[in-house]
């Protein structure tokens, strides 16, 4: 695991709040770029997007074929984490961008374009504290394991199901993340209360 | 209590996860949540498995 070398106390948690400041740098930019696209794509054109790029992404995820989108695929580099709180803190920035790894997924790559589709502040402090507290998770779990490397371990063996968790957690999310921009074009009061009151 | 929140198994945070998004439209359904705020766990969950799913990233 690319964070194996920062689970020590204090560093730990500058690592941690790395991991929650790079995720809303990375959240911040695609707000600011979605904003500058936006104007150009009416709001029902980029949920029709959202929704084919997750058509795309959540079957190869769950296993029905392979797809690899692009990726900066680098990694940090590892001996920062041992240059104290700054170093930490450096390691969680770098890797709360989500720029700074090989994935073996691309659901990042649905949320930061969905984000930038529908780029409303609100949003990307959602998406970017998501984010980070998704990546933060692997962290405590394995640091309160009581054998590291053999929760390593599990990850690895449990990979394709626990992707496939994931892109079941993503396909579940995503409407309700979407009601956001459908609500915004036709109005609140036309969509959730009315699923809520079971109206549809 | 978060370690234990999270479990000790590497699959559990993405379970976890799954029954945010679950939890969320359960609560729409019921009518306990407003709209936006149903939105933005639905942000926040999408947020967190695309995070957690880098966890196997090198």
């Amino acid at each position: 695991m690319l964070a194996s070398s920062v689970w020590r106390g204090t560093e730990r948690r500058w690592f941690l709040g790395g991991l929650f400041l790079g995720a809303g740098i990375t959240a911040t930019i695609a707000v600011l770029v979605g904003a500058v696209v936006r104007p150009l794509l009416p709001g029902p054109a980029r949920v029709v997007a959202v929704v084919l790029l997750a058509a795309v992404v959540l079957p190869g995820e769950l296993g029905a074929y392979r797809l690899r989108l692009p990726q900066a695929a680098r990694q940090v580099r590892q001996w920062i984490s041992e240059e104290g709180a700054g170093g930490a803190l450096q390691f969680g920035v770098e890797m709360g961008t989500g720029f700074r790894t090989f994935s073996t997924s691309n659901l990042p790559h649905l949320a930061l374009v969905a984000l930038a589709l529908n780029p409303e502040p609100a949003i990307g402090l959602a998406v970017a504290a998501g984010f980070a507290t998704g990546r933060a998770m692997m962290t405590i779990g394995r640091a309160g394991s009581p054998d590291p490397e053999a929760w390593d371990a599990d990850w690895a063996a449990s990979e394709r199901r626990i992707l496939r968790l994931l892109a079941a957690a993503a396909a579940v999310a995503l409407p309700l993340a979407l009601g956001w921009a459908v609500g915004s074009a036709v109005g609140w009061a036309a969509w959730l209360p009315r699923l809520a009151s079971g109206g549809g | 209590m978060m370690t234990a929140l999270l479990g000790r198994r590497a699959r559990t945070p993405a379970v976890e996860v799954l029954g945010l998004g679950v939890v969320a439209w359960a609560l729409v359904a019921a009518g306990l949540l407003s709209p936006a705020a149903a939105t933005l766990l639905g942000w926040l969950a999408l947020g967190s498995a695309a995070g957690y799913a880098l966890s196997g990233s090198t």
